[in-house]
């Protein structure tokens, strides 16, 4: 019950930030798996920017998931190097299991594609996405 | 339910089709200003990344030459004091300014308004401004004004920067800065030069100048819930007309260092949070006069004087927020140690005996805030705050209080704030161990004042109305008859109105109208009072890959209607090559006609020097993101 005065005044734009971050999310994810509403796995419940998961699908374990969501690959389980990775960081891309990213630099927001990575893993992008390969 | 996974999918993928759109919507509505700013803290201003970069505010100065009832003046060492009284150094100890959780100071001046009024802007996300005596959760010291500083993120600007920009008289500046942002360590560092050249004015046959160079180091590094920051400059320069008033100097010099290493933690989901922060500052003063010019008393004739002032301040705190039903209650235990010497004087080459009334000062501090939540439309705010000073060397010690109460009521459209609040301000050490005019007996000064504001928000305008009125009582003034500063007897009254229109059109295009007005009473002649106006009209706008920037500030009536009135009309484009890539251009005070200000010589003969506050200036510049 924080400052409700400051709730009406500020909160809602804390919120629209993270709420912009899920449906940036969500569309990358669907225009990389091709599902209707795909399920998305967050590992090690970290992401560098807030998300507001209540708008996302999201599955509790990494052999449900359509889609992982990574800022690293430390630990990360075997069965999920299976999976469609896509990352939080720029310095995600490096790996080659990484397919693309969804990050901050140079003060602003960014996503990229590795054109590599999706050959290698043979994933098809959404015509929405294609200018984001590079 | 396939309906309903189609109509999901029909909005993902229209949304989809703009993703270019959200990507800029998600990164205006991530600007950190939103994150940090305390709308009940103040009267609060708010420059975000966006205005500061498309405005080309290139040091702080470009933002306090607008300043609502403010004009950006200096003293006579050419160093920032928006309350400059000539020819007292310094008079802006109540306005306090951060750098991120920390207060830079000085440990003689008090406030560090005078080092970093014109701190270069490279390496700042954001500037937050609280005015009308902002909330005590801010610092361990009252303030009438906080202006807070917030440093780029490596969160948000991972990657690195090179700048160069070059213009008028030589004036040049070069930095860089670099991030780097991990789930477990994040740094940034930002290095700078700025090499500042201005007009030479002739007078008395000798050649003034306040030109300086700067160089600046910031780090930042952190882990988890822990910040250790770095911050070190060195200023070389013109020390302009020197303190002293009597005859014009033929050679200034300052030379300035400072170093500041904070640390900041948070525990507790950041309901606790724990700061520390060590400054070291230190500032070498050289002036030369001709033969037979400069007089002082008790001195004779001087024809140099030199002066090292040095001081060390380590300030720690420990505050804590809880959430209580209705109420936020936040509270803070601050301890500062303060240690300073100015004894180390030379005259003609030559000691005098310079008995410091005191070199130590600590200073204990603890506030209380509640804000308690009526209802979603009603806030009240009940804060108390007290310091006790102690000094050393059996100079008597001072204990000062606070107390701040607020109301605010808010619904969609309107937002009223009403602030009352009475405040000690101890006086700062220059005013007190001043081997030219400190008084060590000096008393608190008071404040009482109650501040009103009133914003009507309608569609893509904004309305503002802020009206002030105060009393001072002890205000700290020279005496010419003794020679020293001495507390004013009987009270000083001030008044205040700002009217603000703000209107976004377009895509990023804005205007914003402002007209203040500020009347106070003279300290120095009983029932005279100074009224000064200010007019701002500011516009942005974005045009394809221009940003174009266009200001005017009209001041009248400074120095009780002795100031012409100044006009300051500034132009600035940028050209946005690619998102990497950014060329521009700006030029200040185009038509030479900006505010002046006037520094006494030598009052007894009505000699004195007026010059611009903000000379004419064209710059080029150029800046690469990689």
């Amino acid at each position: 019950m924080k400052f409700l005065i400051l709730i009406t005044l500020l909160s809602s734009l804390y919120a629209k930030d993270a709420d912009i971050a899920s449906k940036i999310i969500s569309t990358i994810a669907v225009g990389v798996t091709h599902k209707e509403n795909p399920k998305i796995y967050i590992y090690d419940n970290y992401t560098p920017y807030e998300l507001s998961k209540h708008k996302l699908n999201l599955t509790e374990h990494c052999q449900d998931a359509d889609i992982v969501l990574i800022s690293t690959l430390k630990g990360l389980p075997n069965n999920c190097f299976q999976k469609i990775l896509f990352g939080t960081e720029y310095s995600n891309l490096q790996n080659k299991n990484v397919i693309g990213a969804f990050f901050w630099q140079k003060g602003r927001p960014n996503i990229l594609f590795s054109r590599e990575n999706l050959k290698k893993k043979h994933i098809k992008l959404s015509t929405n996405l294609q200018k984001y390969v590079e | 339910m396939r309906k309903l996974l189609l109509f999901i999918l029909l909005i993902t993928i229209s949304s989809a089709q703009d993703l270019d759109t959200l990507l800029e919507e998600y990164r205006n509505e991530s600007e950190l200003s939103k994150k940090t700013k305390n709308e009940s803290a103040g009267n609060l201003i708010v420059y975000t990344r966006d205005d500061l970069e498309r405005m080309q505010v290139e040091s702080l100065k470009d933002i306090l030459k607008s300043l609502r009832l403010f004009a950006y003046l200096e003293n006579r060492l050419a160093q920032t004091d928006l309350l400059n009284s000539d020819p007292i150094t310094y008079n802006s100890k109540s306005i306090r300014i951060y750098l991120n959780e920390h207060e830079l100071l000085t440990a003689v001046t008090g406030s560090g308004l005078i080092l970093f009024g014109d701190i270069e802007m490279d390496f700042i996300d954001h500037i937050e401004i609280y005015e009308g005596f902002p909330s005590f959760e801010f610092g361990i010291e009252p303030a009438t004004v906080v202006i807070r500083l917030y440093s780029k993120t490596p969160k948000h600007d991972e990657g690195g920067r090179v700048k160069f920009r070059a213009g008028s008289n030589g004036s040049h500046k070069e930095n860089i800065y670099y991030a780097h942002h991990e789930k477990d360590l994040s740094y940034f560092f930002y290095a700078n030069k700025t090499t500042n050249k201005l007009d030479h004015y002739t007078h008395d046959q000798q050649s003034v100048q306040r030109d300086k160079t700067t160089t600046r180091f910031f780090a930042s590094l952190s882990k988890e819930n822990h910040k250790i920051e770095l911050h070190a400059m060195k200023v070389n320069g013109d020390a302009f007309l020197g303190s002293f008033v009597g005859a014009t100097p033929n050679d200034t010099a300052i030379q300035t260092s400072f170093l500041n290493i904070t640390s900041s933690s948070t525990f507790l989901q950041d309901t606790l949070m724990f700061n520390m922060s060590y400054i070291q500052s230190k500032n070498k003063l050289n002036y030369n006069y001709d033969q037979n010019t400069l007089f002082l008393s008790g001195l004779g004739y001087v024809t140099s004087f030199d002066q090292t002032l040095t001081g060390e301040d380590f300030t720690t705190s420990l505050d804590k927020k809880w959430e209580i039903a209705n109420h936020s209650i936040t509270t803070g235990i601050q301890y500062r140690y303060k240690t300073f010497d100015l004894s180390d004087i030379k005259f003609n080459h030559q000691a005098p005996l310079i008995d410091q009334t005191y070199d130590v000062e600590n200073i204990y501090s603890f506030y209380l805030e509640d804000s308690i939540s009526l209802n979603e439309k009603h806030l009240i705010i009940a804060s108390i705050m007290s310091q006790f000073y102690d000094r050393n060397k059996n100079v008597k010690d001072i204990n000062t209080q606070q107390i701040r109460l607020g109301y605010i009521y808010t619904n969609k459209q309107w937002v009223s704030k009403t602030f009352l609040s009475s405040q000690e301000f101890s006086p700062e050490p220059y005013m007190t161990i001043s081997p030219a005019y400190g008084n060590s007996n000096l008393n608190a000064d008071v404040y009482t004042s109650i501040f009103q504001e009133f914003t009507y928000k309608y569609e893509r305008t904004s309305t503002k109305l802020v009206l002030s009125y105060g009393t001072n009582e002890n205000y700290p003034v020279y005496d010419i008859n003794t020679h020293k500063m001495e507390n004013h007897t009987g009270l000083i009254h001030g008044s205040s109105a700002a009217v603000e229109w703000a209107m976004s059109f377009r895509e990023k295009d804005k205007i914003n109208l402002q007209v203040n007005y500020f009347r106070v009473e003279d300290a120095y002649n009983n029932g005279e009072y100074g009224n000064w106006y200010n007019y701002v009209a500011r516009m942005l706008n974005s045009v394809g890959k221009y940003d174009i920037f266009n200001e005017l500030v009209i001041n009248q009536g400074y120095d009780f209607g002795k100031t012409p009135t100044g006009y300051n009309y500034s132009l600035g484009v940028k050209y946005n090559y690619n998102k990497d890539l950014h060329i521009n251009f700006k030029a200040e005070n185009i038509f030479d006609s900006g505010l002046t200000h006037n520094y006494w010589i030598d009052p007894t003969t009505n000699n004195s020097i007026r010059v611009p506050t903000i000379e004419r200036s064209v710059f080029f510049g150029m800046e690469y993101l990689f």
